[in-house]
């Protein structure tokens, strides 16, 4: 009981102003039901009359979700793991929808409202019973119907791919590593958290240098790397060590704190141009973090050898003394070691560095292709327009073919890429060149005066070109670029039409991975569509916010319908 | 200067002053000693260690960084202040380490390049006849000379002129000889002594003009002689020709660099003196003069100087080294006019990327030509002749009912553009009615109606459109009921399964045609009818092709142009048009020999005509059908198109020139009137249509049959086995209804957000002058905001269409059979890489471009009213 009372004073806490006060609800039931019609209500009795709907409305939803509480009971099925929490929480979601439609169904008809504001009448009831409709088939399918442990069982596969997951967990002193065959002789996973530190401390730094307020970004950041961390512990079907895990977490938890943190402190006490200068050093981190990330991931024989030099001999040289457990290898010994290979990487880490590829070589790309384009001089322009148009005139995915079967007999005399690493050079080119266009826009819109200035200041034209016409037009157009990253994102799902083994493609075979899953087709996919929207969802977020730090919303005109 | 510390001091005033700002030192010293470093480890010594290049550039850099970061510290240091910055460090390190990666970069690629060039130009005839026919070549990479001087010359060639870029002065002087020609044509003797008046005098405009012009032209000459004179002066493949062709580029680049070609060529024997006075001019003009001199005396004799002709790819780079350090040094300078200065920096740019350019075109060209890898020179080799034979594979049967085995490729791929443009279709259209509703619905003042298109919209923006159509498949063949289960509703009006709907249609669509033309003509007559005098009547004189009809005057000639589109629809409905070639299958009818005789024919004849029966057969015997005959079947569809594309010009031509001024009667009885003649012809309209299918077949509709029986021998088939019969319903597969749902929902919320966008930016006062007029709801967005939201709508829109075209690509998700899926599977199956990517890349394109246009036109159909 105690419970459910608490549950009660956390909704009530969390419920808007407006529903707290009686003319709060009664102008929201306007607005969303219209005015009453009905000739026998008037100011006396209108408030009896919304109580009465309401309490009828409540009374009904509860019958109506008992009943699907106890059929759904009935479907459960123990051996999946279902508990009946989950019929609980169905009931409850189900009374809160059922209670919600009824009412606004209900107070139309009694109040009469279609005859005093039909279209508001209609819209209300089209849009209520729809969302009830949506919603219970979705909520009853992912509370009762679907199977999760496919999602569960796999989700370092997911995150990884399976040979980056095997180097990453079966490692000594995992439970995996039991004999020689199945264990690797260092565990790789420092390269991925390497990599992960830094972004956790830019993306924090991000935050503190635009001025986000304390509580903005902690609470928020803490309840998702909370929600990170129960997924990571999450007892069912792990596969590695969680206690590092949870330990690296926090770390990586406290890189984004202390960058935050600093950045804040920074962008508090000093002058603004100073601030500024901290955001570009934060952007060029954030761009060299992609390079190390990278070069970390799989180093050039020049890093290998210069860990050798440092001191450390190749931690695969001696493997079967590290999986014995004679030998520890140190840092520059697992530095000197080989990486994982590019063919290896696989899952939302694919998905993450190939969109960032396609951010910052399509940036550099676009920059040159644009300022390519606008030049007068017709060995710039019409390579430049050529080769935005040819690229822009296919879809994606007739050039990611291109870079998987056809790009090798043009590159392989003198490049032997792998497939991933021409993945990123193909996302870079085709990202520039959408870049190209936004930019070329904000370029043309560059006022005459400023490249005036700069000449009369003594610039070269590159200097122009770099230091004065780049950032105006950067400026004007940043929420175009960030859109364009985000299909940039999106479009990372592609990548599985020419077997790279991303997330989705990963996600899309799980059912066929074991016996157990034979079936559990959708969970998967709604799983990846929900990674994907709240990334994309994200970026669209920080493209707002910037546009209006920036200064770039529109003054909109008055409303309409 | 003087209070710095002295030794610090000293190394920055020598290392900063001298190397890293060229407009205040005597020269580049760093660059000179990577030069020197360059040339005697480089070339002819065959070492480059990497190591103490890396190692010096990174302790210069480890030295800057602690330098700036001792900078930094107050207190004793701060006597350092400024002294050293990063930004030395790295620019003297790049400078140092520039000659280096030029070096190995520039001999890497121009190595490829005369490798790739003596292949092809090695000319092994068979001489004993023996294993061989007798003067056969035996080289199979062998490209004929004069081939390989027209390709690549022609690419130096366009580079030269590119970089030159003289095109306005080009154009100015083709204007002008064309003028000078006509006047010769007129008067030969006046116009021969102005062309040689022209010639000698460089004031005189024609002169003037070919002064203008004289570097390209020049360029353009020493291609057209080399054309003529290289394929016949027997080339020694692995020497010559590799140091003729890379070699004419790195000259193209040093003369461009130079900039003084058409100070040259306008050397004549009276101002001969001033190019011998030793001004910078005369030696620049030395200089220019020495290249072109030198380049010819060593490309004739390169055999006999062995330090060049045994590398000739360092010798090369070493050359282009040099300039390019050289030029880099002035253009750092700055001392030319920006123009100069711009012009020569497109010539160092092309320079600089030379080696890679070569190697690029060589390599695809090599590809394109080289006989001793089959499988490479398959995938490359653009022909098309494939596309003659025989499809191997299924695909989707409706609209047009091609047969694998039977059916050429092309008419495969034409069906797969009828699936693109299908889906594309329909998804375009029922986006933005959705869009148009959920963008309205978001400025609703219904708040929850605006909640739900908020979340709509925000839900279906960030989806990855790859994973919500795999997801709309798999539900719908997860929700949708197995085939074993009969499902239908209205009693077998509608059957469906999670192998498609089938819905009842009507059983003669010649009737439907019939009677949907019946209303057309209706509507023009009741147009006819509403029509006023216009106030101002613009009607041409005489005969004009825009408006044909013009004579008719104000009443009739717009009917006349209604009626026209009319007939111009009906010619393209009925069978015996377009309609015939557009859906019918010329199965087991297609003619290799016709098809492949042109690229041009090759490409389009496929998607204009169909070949009537009894032609070519799969073993490519009998009577081969001549092009005339298919000139003669393509002709009908072809002049149905023009005609309905012209007829539809001529309407918008009387609607722009106002010839259509409508007066409808609003009044209650004249809609009561209308409504009642609408009712009476839309009951007619019907029962036409299904008298017709009663005359035909006699039924008035075709209802899906369903059958368990499908091999008709009376005994029920396997259970699971059962489906429609064909020919019966309409059949929507569930491959379409994912992919028109998942664009549709897709693109839905893109267009919601432009059209909330637009609605948004319009100015207030409208809405407020609408509600003061006492508009209802409903005419205010109708009749007020929709038409002015309208003109900023449009090219955003464009843009969305454009991508749901190219999106219909992502098709090959669901397995529907679009154009993209089906390239790839003949990619797979023949394995012609380059000619079918093209066709894609084209097919693509040409979509893009019509969406655009049509786009375009309705924009400015949309904007001609200024407001």
């Amino acid at each position: 009981m105690t419970t459910i009372a608490q549950i009660l004073d956390w909704m009530w806490a969390i419920t808007p102003s407006t529903l707290k006060s009686e003319t709060g609800i009664r102008e929201l039931e306007e607005s969303i039901v219209g005015k009453s019609g009905n000739p026998w209500i008037n100011h006396e009795n209108e408030r009896a009359v919304s109580s009465f709907v309401l309490g009828l409305s409540i009374t009904m939803a509860f019958a109506f979700s008992m009943e699907s509480w106890r059929a759904a009971t009935m479907e459960l099925n123990p051996v999946m793991g279902q508990s009946t929490g989950d019929a609980d929480l169905l009931a409850i979601l189900y009374f809160l929808l059922a209670a919600f439609t009824y009412w606004v169904t209900i107070s139309s008809m009694v109040k009469l409202t279609w005859l005093k504001s039909t279209s508001t009448a209609l819209l209300g009831v089209t849009t209520a019973w729809i969302i009830f409709i949506v919603s219970t088939f979705l909520i009853h399918w992912s509370l009762i119907e679907a199977d999760w442990v496919v999602v569960w069982a796999n989700r370092d596969l997911v995150m990884m791919g399976q040979l980056m997951k095997e180097q990453m967990t079966q490692s000594p002193g995992s439970h995996v590593c039991i004999n020689e065959s199945n264990c690797y002789g260092i565990n790789q996973n420092f390269r991925l958290w390497w990599s992960l530190y830094l972004t956790f401390g830019i993306l924090g730094g991000a935050y503190g240098a635009s001025g986000e307020k304390p509580g903005k970004f902690l609470v928020p950041f803490l309840a998702i790397m909370g929600l990170v961390t129960m997924i990571a512990l999450n007892p069912t079907e792990v596969s590695y060590k969680t206690d590092t895990v949870m330990v690296k977490l926090g770390i990586a938890t406290l890189w984004a704190l202390v960058g935050y943190g600093l950045a804040y402190w920074y962008s508090k006490n000093n002058e603004e141009y100073k601030v500024n200068r901290l955001k570009s050093y934060l952007a060029v981190s954030a761009v060299a973090t992609f390079f190390f990330a990278i070069l970390i991931m799989d180093p050039p024989q020049l890093v290998k050898d210069g860990a050798e030099v440092l001191g450390g001999t190749p931690a695969q040289s001696f493997s079967e003394d590290i999986i014995a457990g004679d030998r520890t290898p140190s840092t520059w010994d697992k530095l000197a070691g080989n990486g994982i290979e590019a063919s290896q990487w696989g899952g939302l880490f694919v998905n993450l560095i190939i969109a960032t590829a396609g951010c910052v070589l399509g940036f550099g790309i676009g920059v040159v292709l644009a300022f390519g384009r606008q030049s007068d001089q017709a060995f710039f322009s019409i390579p430049s327009i050529a080769v935005i148009e040819l690229v822009r005139s296919g879809p994606l995915i007739c050039w990611l073919y291109f870079a998987v079967f056809m790009m090798p007999d043009l590159m392989d005399p003198f490049y032997n890429a792998e497939d991933i690493i021409r993945m990123l050079l193909m996302f870079g080119i085709f990202g520039g060149c959408y870049i190209a266009e936004v930019l070329r826009g904000g370029l043309q819109a560059v006022d005459s005066g400023q490249k005036e200035a700069a000449a009369a200041l003594g610039l070269s034209p590159l200097q122009t070109k770099l230091q004065v016409e780049l950032p105006n037009a950067v400026r004007t157009t940043l929420p175009s670029i960030i859109s364009v990253f985000i299909g940039l994102w999106k479009d990372t799902t592609l990548l599985f039409i020419v077997n790279i083994l991303d997330f989705f493609k990963l996600a899309k075979d799980l059912p066929n991975s074991d016996l157990r899953f034979l079936g559990d087709f959708l969970e998967p996919l709604y799983v990846t569509a929900v990674v994907f929207w709240i990334f994309a969802f994200y970026l669209s977020r920080v493209s707002m916010k910037v546009e209006k730090n920036l200064g770039l919303v529109r003054e909109g005109g008055g409303e309409a319908a | 200067m003087m209070d710095r510390p002295r030794n610090l001091s000293e190394l920055r005033s020598f290392l900063v002053e001298k190397c890293t700002r060229p407009d205040q030192g005597t020269t580049n010293a760093a660059v000179l000693l990577g030069l020197i470093y360059v040339i005697l480890a480089g070339p002819y010594v065959d070492i480059l260690p990497s190591l103490p290049f890396s190692t010096l550039f990174a302790s210069l850099l480890g030295i800057g960084i602690f330098a700036r970061a001792v900078d930094r510290f107050p207190g004793i240091f701060s006597r350092f202040e400024n002294e050293w910055g990063i930004r030395d460090t790295i620019s003297i390190g790049v400078l140092f380490s520039l000659p280096t990666l030029y070096w190995r970069y520039s001999n890497k690629f121009l190595g490829m390049s005369s490798d790739y060039l003596s292949k092809m130009a090695t000319d092994i005839p068979c001489k004993t006849g023996v294993g061989c026919v007798l003067d056969a070549q035996q080289n199979l990479a062998f490209y004929p000379m004069d081939k390989m001087v027209l390709f690549f010359g022609g690419l130096i060639l366009l580079s030269f002129m590119l970089v030159q870029n003289e095109f306005p002065q080009i154009s100015n002087l083709t204007g002008k000889v064309y003028r000078a020609l006509r006047r010769f044509a007129r008067d030969p003797r006046k116009g021969y002594e102005d062309l040689i008046a022209g010639f000698r005098n460089k004031e005189w405009p024609l002169g003037s003009a070919f002064y203008d012009a004289s570097t390209s032209l020049f360029a353009i000459t020493v291609f057209l002689a080399c054309y003529l004179v290289v394929p016949d002066m027997d080339l020694s493949a692995s020497t010559q020709v590799p140091f003729l062709f890379l070699g004419t580029g790195v000259v193209s680049g040093i003369l461009l660099l130079q900039n003084n070609l058409d100070d040259l060529l306008s050397i004549r024997p009276h101002n001969f003196r001033d190019y011998t006075d030793g001004s910078a001019r005369s030696k620049s003009a030395a200089a220019s003069l020495l290249t072109i001199v030198l380049f010819v005396v060593l490309f004739l004799n390169v055999s006999f100087v062995p330090l060049i002709s045994q590398d000739i790819p360092s010798f090369l780079t070493l050359i282009t080294l040099v300039t390019l350090t050289f030029w880099a040094f002035i253009l750092s300078k700055e001392g030319a006019k920006p123009k100069v200065q711009s012009h020569r920096s497109a010539a160092f740019a092309f320079l600089v990327i030379f080696p890679f350019l070569m190697y690029l075109f060589l390599r695809v060209m090599f590809l394109q030509n080289d006989g001793t890898n089959p499988v490479m020179l398959n995938r490359w080799e653009v022909r098309y002749e494939f596309m003659d034979l025989g499809n191997t594979f299924k695909i989707n049967p409706w609209p047009l009912d091609a047969e694998p085995n039977i059916d050429a490729r092309w008419i495969f791929l034409k069906a797969a553009i009828i699936n693109s443009v299908r889906v594309t279709l329909v998804s375009i259209i029922l986006c933005t009615i959705l869009g148009v509703i959920v963008g309205v619905a978001r400025l609703s003042s219904n708040k929850l109606t605006a909640w739900a298109a908020t979340a709509y919209v925000e839900i279906f923006r960030n989806l990855p459109l790859a994973v919500l159509l795999f997801l709309l498949a798999t539900q719908i063949g997860l929700q949708f009921p197995m085939m074993p289960e009969e499902k239908n509703l209205f009693g077998g009006a509608i059957y469906y399964s999670n192998k498609g709907i089938w819905f009842t249609t009507v059983a003669s669509y010649g009737a439907l045609a019939l009677s949907v033309v019946g209303l057309a003509m209706v509507r023009a007559l009741l147009r006819h009818q509403d029509r006023v005098e216009p106030r101002t009547i613009s009607a041409p004189q005489g005969f004009s092709l825009r408006r044909p009809f013009a004579s008719l005057g104000w009443r009739f000639e717009p009917l006349a142009a209604d009626l026209f589109v009319i007939l111009a629809l009906v010619l393209l409905l009925t069978r015996v048009q377009i309609g015939e070639a557009l859906f019918t299958t010329p199965s087991g009818r297609f003619s290799p020999g016709v098809i492949s005789s042109d690229m041009f024919e090759a490409l389009f004849y496929p998607f204009l005509g169909s070949l009537p029966d009894g032609l070519t057969t799969i073993d490519g015997k009998s009577n081969v059908q001549s092009l005339g005959d298919n000139a003669q079947i393509a002709i009908g569809p072809l002049l149905g198109v023009l005609l309905l594309v012209y007829s539809l010009l001529v309407t918008t031509n009387v609607d722009d020139d106002g010839m259509n001024s409508l007066e409808v009667d609003d009044t209650e009885e004249g809609i009561r009137r209308r409504f009642t003649l609408w009712v009476v012809v839309f009951a007619f309209a019907l029962g036409i249509t299904l008298a017709g299918g009663i005359y035909e077949v006699g039924e008035a509709l075709s209802m899906p049959e369903f059958t368990k029986d499908r091999d008709n021998d009376g005994v029920l088939d396997q259970p699971g086995s059962w489906g429609i019969e064909e020919g019966t319903g309409f059949e929507i597969t569930p491959f379409f209804l994912a992919m028109v749902l998942g664009l549709t929902l897709f693109t839905a919320s893109v267009v919601a957000e432009i059209v909330r966008g637009s609605i948004q930016s319009l100015p207030r006062g409208q809405v407020e002058a609408a509600i003061s007029l006492s508009l209802n709801p409903y005419q205010r967005l109708r009749l007020v905001i929709l038409p002015q939201a309208l003109r900023s709508m449009i090219p955003l829109l464009n843009n969305q269409f454009m991508n749901v075209w190219k999106n219909s690509s992502l098709a090959v998700v669901v397995a529907y059979t679009d154009i993209f899926y089906v390239i790839l599977v003949m990619m797979n199956n023949v394995g012609k890489l380059i000619p079918l990517f093209l066709l894609l890349l084209i097919t693509y394109q040409i979509g893009s471009l019509t969406i655009s246009a049509i786009m375009n036109w309705y924009n400015s159909r949309v904007t001609s009213v200024k407001i």
